[in-house]
């Protein structure tokens, strides 16, 4: 166990980096505002209250962890919670019923965008952003750019009025799909398969691995967490606004970045999501009570998402530089190296084809 | 062929550099001539990279060293890409090369980096990208994208390229080392030749040229004077002259000359029985791209070669087998069953118990940032998944049990494939799939870019497999290769079998006969005669 040591030393700020932020943000806050912050009333709603955005992010984490990005999963969100309100409010549908229709919905839009990214072969990363926006418009459609309130209780007290330990029931949803996605990829062959899938499709192609079926059934498993947020974003507020889902779109992409440099670090994973996205919500709750304006909600989620990726970048090259010069063996970091300088940027050149991977920077083809 | 001159043109002195507490490099000394070849060979893991790295300036720390250029003198450690300016310029093993580009647009990638000119004019760029292909004797559009060159033409725009920047470089009054590292490594034989040519063209204008390679016998063919590394340290520094093949390999390997080493295997005459198991796998009909109905038989127990000489289409074959690409028709047959080719797909391969294992080991075979044990253990992860949950631990160890089976160094599950170097993560990759122990093992080219020692393991490797009854077809462009591993040869020239070799008659020669005689094309035929002239 050689690299045991090199491990520990270098492993616990890396893996932890984030949580140790966060409680120092936590600390901050509560000495900030001592009689607001750090009550419990406040820890309940922070914790409960993020869940269909938690939920959100774990969707998408799925189809990013097989190189696919999908930009259409918060209007999913909002598709799917206007089709609970209006099933259930305007057509007087059984909510349970309505929540299986919605899933149903975002499943196949799922589906359809796998579909056409991966059988036509077209950039997931523009098809998502159309069919996001084709979302948002059927979404305004049905609902006649109004909001629908008066969702049946037995969905609102499932998801917020009942407690257990003091926590709204949402915050155990989030962490039952949280376990579940880490279960999935930790411990079922199914989801290591993906994994190669992200880094190395060619790779998982001639290894015999059914790298379409794959990609598709990310996309669709995306559309149907994603629905599954939606649903209980209903729940959350009782009622569904044809805009409001759209916006977490951008927070969820900063969780899933941002988690994938911690826990495990490089890698876009269940927990670290679910941490990255309370240390969001903690300082964006904290600078609320600050008595901040709310465009800092948006300088703080689109700044956490360039530095998260900015971060991930920088302790990928840190690790790579470091691990080369112990073991010299890698011509392609040479290649990286002398030719982004000497020649025409090879390393590069390869990398503008790849997918998106655990703490890559978002930005592809940067010639 | 040195020229007259006043000192080398680049002079390497005591160079150490350390990882940590060991020294990757111990006093290794190297230098260049005006005009001169300078081959740098060494198995992996020998120091060459580092070297290499040294010079490119990836390495800043722990390293000593008295670097002499032309009139200038430097102790200090280099920025990356600074040598450039000093007339030292690189072609790596992936070529820096574009393919959507044209060849002229790929010549002046470096220029459009390193110059901030606000117009260019093309007519002027062609004609001045054409004048120098001709000064080198290529044959070359500039017009043409690069991904329908072959990639000996490829290799070549590449280290054109290289000798623009050189030229261009600031110290332009001298004529500085072009590196290449291990530029040659995805060019078959036939190919390599139009390489040597122009390598040769570039020296005779006086640039010294730094010739690292794993192919001992190219290095012999093209080299003025080589340096041998083992373990850090220069074990030879000899013109070319005092060098022969088994010198070399004997140098390489152990570190002196006259050890006993077997660089190639060794014949096997007998065709061993096949045990009983699988079916014997029937190819007929192939067609596709090239190929033009091919047929062959391979039975279990026995390892039949497939070779040819650049674009005959004969990696091709277990392509299509494969299903890595889509052949036009033909049909696979193991015993009762029958496949249409032209539907074939590497997961319904696998389901017929067959493996592959890909040429292009960086881009078709490995994962690099993912851990050995995710690399090697994923076509039996079914196995360790046990009441609902992969068993993780176990999973570790048996990678470490496979790791330890297969020589595959170091033997640490955790490690990221990446970090291994070229040899090892080639037995890894074998690892992953002899361990399923596969009716089929199809083979790409299984020993490029592969040190001398992890070869002789892959050919032990290869022929377990076929003992324990395994029918394998071994593609590959090395014809000694070839030769020493295969019970019957495939010879394919032009997308067609020409020659079916087995048994003692198989040798290089044989080989060479009917690679080139096979040939139509009236423009191969002359060097078809050269070649067989030669041997």
């Amino acid at each position: 166990m050689s690299t045991a040591p090199r491990r520990a030393q270098e492993g616990f700020v890396r893996r932890y980096g984030v949580i140790i932020v966060w409680v120092i943000v936590l600390i901050v806050f509560s000495l900030l505002r001592p009689k607001t912050f750090p009550t419990a009333s406040n820890f309940e709603t922070l914790l409960a209250s993020q869940a269909p955005l938690g939920i959100l992010s774990l969707g998408l984490l799925i189809p990013l962890s097989a190189g696919d990005y999908d930009l259409s999963v918060a209007s999913v969100l909002t598709l799917s919670g206007m089709i609970v309100a209006i099933l259930n409010v305007n057509h007087g549908m059984n909510v349970w019923q309505a929540a299986l229709i919605a899933v149903v919905v975002g499943a196949a839009i799922g589906l359809l965008n796998g579909i056409i990214c991966v059988g036509a072969g077209i950039d997931p990363f523009i098809v998502t952003l159309g069919m996001g926006t084709v979302v948002n418009g059927v979404t305004l459609w049905i609902s006649n750019s109004t909001p629908v309130s008066g969702i049946a209780q037995p969905l609102v007290n499932m998801v917020v009025v009942n407690r257990l330990g003091g926590l709204s029931l949402e915050f155990f949803y989030l962490i039952i799909a949280a376990a579940i996605i880490w279960y999935f990829y930790e411990f079922t062959p199914a989801g290591r398969r993906i994994l190669v899938v992200g880094r190395g499709r060619e790779v998982a192609r001639l290894s015999g691995m059914r790298v379409k079926r794959i990609r598709i059934l990310a996309f669709t498993a995306a559309g149907f967490v994603g629905a599954l947020a939606g649903v209980v974003y209903v729940g959350t507020s009782g009622s569904a606004d044809p805009t409001a889902g759209t916006t977490l779109l951008l927070p969820a992409f900063a969780a899933v970045f941002l988690g994938s440099t911690t826990i495990s670090p490089g890698r876009f994973n269940a927990w670290g999501t679910l941490v990255a996205v309370y240390f969001l919500t903690t300082g964006i709750s904290g600078l609320a009570l600050l008595g901040v304006q709310t465009f800092v909600q948006q300088l703080f989620y689109g700044g956490a998402l360039v530095i998260a990726v900015l971060l991930s970048g920088i302790t990928r090259r840190n690790r790579r530089r470091k691990d080369a010069s112990q073991l010299p063996t890698e011509p392609q970091q040479l290649g990286d190296a002398v030719g982004a300088v000497g020649s025409g940027a090879p390393g590069k050149a390869i990398a503008s084809q790849s997918p998106p991977s655990g703490g890559e920077v978002l930005g592809t083809g940067g010639e | 062929m040195t020229q007259a001159s006043s000192g080398p043109l680049l002079s390497i002195r005591n160079l150490t550099k350390y990882f940590g507490a060991s020294p990757a490099l111990d006093d290794v000394s190297l230098s260049v001539a005006y005009g001169e070849i300078r081959g740098l060979v060494g198995q992996n893991g020998s120091g060459k990279s580092t070297l290499i790295k040294c010079l490119a300036g990836y390495h800043s720390q722990d390293l000593s060293w008295l670097l002499e250029l032309p009139g200038k003198e430097l102790t200090r450690a280099l920025r990356p890409g600074e040598i450039t300016a000093f007339g030292v310029a690189f072609v790596h093993q992936d070529l820096g090369v574009l393919g959507d580009l044209s060849v002229l647009e790929n010549l002046l990638l470096t220029e459009f980096a390193n110059d901030h000119r606000r117009y260019i004019g093309w007519r002027a760029e062609r004609t001045k990208a054409k004048e120098i292909f001709e000064q080198f004797g290529l044959d070359l559009d500039p017009a043409a994208k690069l991904s329908v060159l072959r990639p000996v033409e490829q290799a070549q725009v590449a280290i054109v390229r290289a000798v623009l920047q050189l030229r261009s470089a600031k110290q332009a009054d001298h004529p500085g080392v072009l590196v290449l590292d291990e530029a040659t490594t995805f060019l078959d034989r036939a190919g390599r030749e139009g390489m040597y040519d122009l390598l040769r063209a570039i020296a005779a204008e006086g640039s010294g040229v730094i010739f690292v390679s794993h192919d001992i016998n190219e290095v012999l063919n093209v080299c003025d004077a080589v340096t041998v590394l083992r373990d850090g340290r220069v074990v030879e520094d000899a013109p070319r002259s005092e060098l022969t093949h088994d010198d070399l390999v004997s140098l390489i390997v152990t570190g002196r000359r006259g050890a006993e080493v077997i660089s190639r295997p060794a014949r096997r005459e007998t065709l061993p029985v096949a045990p009983a198991g699988g079916a014997s796998l029937e190819i007929q009909g192939l067609t596709g791209d090239l190929l033009d109905d091919v047929s062959l038989t391979v039975h279990p127990g026995e390892i039949v070669g497939v070779t040819g000489i650049v674009g005959s289409g004969w990696e091709l074959v277990v392509e299509y087998l494969w299903g890595a690409r889509r052949a036009e028709s033909g049909t696979c047959r193991l015993g009762s069953r029958s496949i249409a080719l032209e539907a074939m797909s590497p997961d319904k391969a696998l389901g017929l118990s067959m493996v592959y294992v890909p040429s292009d080991r960086l881009r078709e075979s490995i994962v690099p940032d993912l851990s050995l044990r995710e690399n090697v253990m994923q076509p039996v992860l079914a196995k360790s998944f046990e009441k609902g949950r992969l068993r993780l631990r176990r999973l570790t160890n048996a990678c470490k049990e496979v790791l330890e089976k297969y020589a595959v160094a170091p033997a640490e599950p955790s490690m990221p494939m990446g970090l291994l170097s070229g040899g090892n993560q080639q037995k890894a990759v074998l690892a992953k799939w002899l361990q399923t122990d596969p009716l089929y093992v199809l083979l790409n080219e299984p020993t490029q870019g592969v040190d001398i020692g992890a070869r002789q393991r892959i050919y032990e490797l290869v022929r377990g497999a076929a003992a324990r009854g395994a029918a394998v077809i071994y593609a590959s462009a090395d014809w000694e290769e070839v030769a020493g591993i295969s019970n019957r040869v495939m010879v394919i020239s032009e997308g067609r079998v020409v020659e079916r070799i087995e048994g003692a008659d198989i040798s290089v020669d044989a080989i060479a006969q009917g690679a080139y005689l096979g040939m139509r094309r009236s423009a191969d035929l002359s060097k078809a005669a050269a070649l067989l002239e030669d041997a």
